[in-house]
């Protein structure tokens, strides 16, 4: 029998019930809370945490989808998502070959890697005045 | 780690050297003394002398009814420990990679379930036995460092053991270790104490069979 | 040549973003376990602190671990480290070579000394200097002369944290680990054979941020990869607690994914990260593929006995032998003893 074909069969722990998620959606309440009351910003690894495939399905039932879906390029995807619930976002981080590197529940106004840094801001002005002078002295060579 | 190297290297080495040895020389030491022959007339209706010899090691499994009140649950409590060992020993699916790694012998294994409840079963009994050694005024008076001492290097590898299963304790290496360095403990003991009792139930018990077929009780 | 650059400059100027570097800070805190909130504040850390010099010195090794490091993965986020960094030296993936690369060399340490992180892989002969030298001069001398001026010193691999496989008996080169010659230097040991990139990555990270080593085991190792054992983690563990072992490589119980432990798997005693990191970017890792851990992070593992032997297999040799002078000692004393009884009673019959 070829490599290929040798029928491998792994059979894990029983993945039909949610073992975690009921807790997990618990605490992002809590932070939830926390957030409404005094602005406090957390996140969750959800790598960290013993999570069964029915773990984040229950996760996705809870928390649907909500109104954002961003997708960030930099070394890599990165897709964050605001849930159905307000003010929990969903980010995946992935590298260059769309496989997954990290996974974070982030209770917030909006997640760190979707703003823009004010030293970015800076940098970002500088390029686009410059930019402005070759455009206007194109203009000017043009006419 | 090192430990656990010296436990399952020299360790094992020399602690299986000296049980051959010492076996070997108290067997050998008690076996090929001199005995006098019985030049007297044996009793008529006696059993023969092979077969006397095996019934008494059969009858004295069981203590005669005259003592089963006095004796009946150290005798259960005990056959509890001693089946006990041999099914967690022969029967425990790491100890049969132990022996076929020693032998190149083995047999299917027990559920692993099974053998760790046997396991505290053991341990239970054993700790009853000696609760009751030290209770009774007569057993306490007669008991000495032997008596307290293999009972420790006994049940020390099955209380190591259970321990190491259930990952418990310390690091697992560590207990691993302390499990496999037990076990050398009780065969470097095993020759110079008690539990020589091993070995030498058989003979001397159909030796005290052959007697009493000659003269003597008739039972 | 250290750079004047902060290290969020020199990032920006080779095209990698604050954000590429804000995922991989958030990479790095989740392999080591830091909370996700010290994410944005490493990468804040990081982006401001001046790239440090790091010097990477190869002994007695077989390049696995550079492997392991460089080929991480195409375009894998621990490749940065090399941005993040700057590698004065490195036999195989420098430009200079010759003369111009040891002048480097000595230029580096001379620029930073006291500053500069020592990378360091191989096992170290001391038997002869002959035995391993470059340009000259012996490997034991580069390794100290080299310490004398680093801030701390990775012992990547097995060989440089161990021995590893030049230890291994008998040892030919009297190979020794870099702690048996650098006695005083803050030393991580991050063995593996190879280790997981992400770890040798993280560690170095870690110290850009605080300043400081990450916690250690008993045998230098970072706990945050090194904590645990590959069976405490292991994701066949039900199997094993079931009693549900593959008997051999082909058998059913390995096609049903059975715990390996009777086909050798050294995983309850080796510490190391695979069964949660996982190799090749979180693809697998030995037992997922099919075959028992071999122990490669613990010391003198090549001389622990066979891979496929399991744990409750004796390590000593001469069974036979040992066996039967112990049965003809034994059986000598209790002959003896019995003779010598005879003799004495022989001797009181007859006295008689």
């Amino acid at each position: 029998m070829p490599l290929s074909e040798i029928p491998i069969k792994v059979v894990p722990a029983s993945t039909d019930k949610p073992l975690n998620a009921p807790a997990l959606l618990n605490e992002i309440a809590a932070m939830l809370e926390r957030l409404v009351e005094s602005s406090a910003t957390e996140s969750i690894d959800l790598k960290s945490l013993p999570l069964a495939p029915a773990d984040y399905a229950r996760l996705e039932e809870i928390l649907g989808l909500g109104e954002v879906s961003a997708e960030i390029e930099a070394a890599g995807p990165t897709r964050v998502r605001e849930t159905a619930v307000h003010g929990v976002w969903w980010v995946t981080h992935m590298n260059a070959l769309r496989e997954p590197t990290a996974e974070f529940i982030e209770v917030t106004y909006a997640p760190e890697i979707l703003k823009t840094h004010p030293s970015d801001a800076a940098a970002g002005l500088a390029t686009l005045r410059s930019r402005l002078m070759d455009a206007q002295g194109d203009q000017a060579d043009a006419e | 780690m090192e430990l656990l190297d010296f436990a399952r290297g020299p360790g094992m080495q020399w602690s299986i050297g000296i049980f051959v040895a010492g076996v070997l020389w108290r067997v050998l030491g008690i076996l090929l003394l001199h005995h006098r022959r019985d030049l007297s007339e044996p009793r008529v209706g006696g059993a023969a002398p092979l077969l006397g010899g095996a019934q008494k090691v059969v009858r004295r499994l069981w203590p005669r009814k005259e003592f089963k009140e006095r004796n009946l649950l150290p005798t259960a409590l005990a056959y509890i420990v001693h089946i006990g060992l041999a099914i967690v020993v022969f029967g425990g699916s790491f100890h049969l990679l132990f022996i076929k790694n020693l032998f190149g012998i083995s047999w299917p294994a027990l559920p692993s379930a099974f053998v760790y409840f046997t396991g505290a079963a053991t341990v239970a009994a054993g700790i009853a036995l000696l609760a009751r050694r030290i209770i009774d005024p007569v057993t306490r008076l007669l008991s000495n460092f032997d008596d307290y001492f293999s009972w420790f290097v006994t049940l020390a590898p099955v209380v190591t053991g259970l321990m190491a299963v259930a990952h418990f304790g310390a690091r697992y290496e560590t207990v691993l270790a302390l499990h496999i360095l037990s076990f050398e403990l009780l065969l470097v003991w095993f020759p110079f104490g008690k539990l020589m009792h091993a070995f030498l139930w058989v003979p001397s018990k159909a030796r005290t069979g052959y007697v009493f077929t000659r003269k003597g009780a008739t039972s | 040549m250290p750079s004047e650059l902060t290290l969020g400059e020199s990032l920006a100027a080779r095209g990698v973003s604050r954000r590429a570097f804000l995922k991989f800070c958030a990479s790095i805190a989740s392999a080591m376990a830091l909370p996700p909130s010290v994410a944005p504040a490493m990468a804040e850390a990081m982006a401001k602190a001046k790239r440090p010099s790091v010097i990477y010195l190869s002994f007695q090794e077989c390049t696995g671990c550079l492997e392991s490091l460089t080929r991480a993965h195409q375009a894998s986020l621990e490749t940065l480290i090399f941005d993040l960094v700057s590698l004065e030296y490195q036999h195989t993936i420098m430009a200079p070579s010759g003369e111009a690369a040891e002048r480097s060399l000595h230029q580096a340490i001379e620029e930073n000394r006291g500053k500069y992180v020592l990378i360091v892989d191989g096992a170290i002969p001391l038997g002869d200097p002959g035995y391993g030298t470059v340009a000259g001069q012996s490997f034991a001398d580069i390794m100290t002369e080299t310490a004398k001026g680093a801030a701390a010193i990775l012992a990547v691999g097995t060989c440089a944290s161990f021995g590893g496989l030049p230890k291994a008996d008998p040892n030919p080169t009297g190979a020794v680990p870099v702690s048996h010659i650098v006695k005083d230097k803050p030393i991580v040991n991050i063995p593996g054979c190879p280790p997981i990139a992400v770890v040798m990555t993280s560690v170095v990270a870690h110290f850009l941020t605080f300043g400081k080593l990450p916690d250690l085991d008993h045998l230098n190792r970072p706990k945050a990869f090194f904590g645990d054992t590959i069976h405490d983690r292991c994701y066949r563990r039900p199997f094993y607690d079931q009693g549900k072992f593959a008997k051999t490589f082909d058998d059913a119980g390995a096609r049903q994914g059975w715990c390996l432990y009777e086909l050798g798997c050294k995983g309850p005693v080796t510490y190391n990260a695979c069964a949660t990191v996982k190799w090749n970017g979180g693809v697998s890792f030995p037992i997922e593929s099919g075959h028992g851990c071999i122990g490669c992070s613990e010391p003198d593992f090549w001389d622990r006995g066979s891979f496929y032997q399991p744990l409750p297999m004796s390590l000593w040799t001469n069974r036979g032998k040992t066996l039967a002078a112990a049965a003809a000692a034994g059986a000598a004393i209790g002959a003896g003893a019995a003779i010598a009884s005879r003799m004495r009673q022989r001797k009181l019959v007859e006295e008689k």
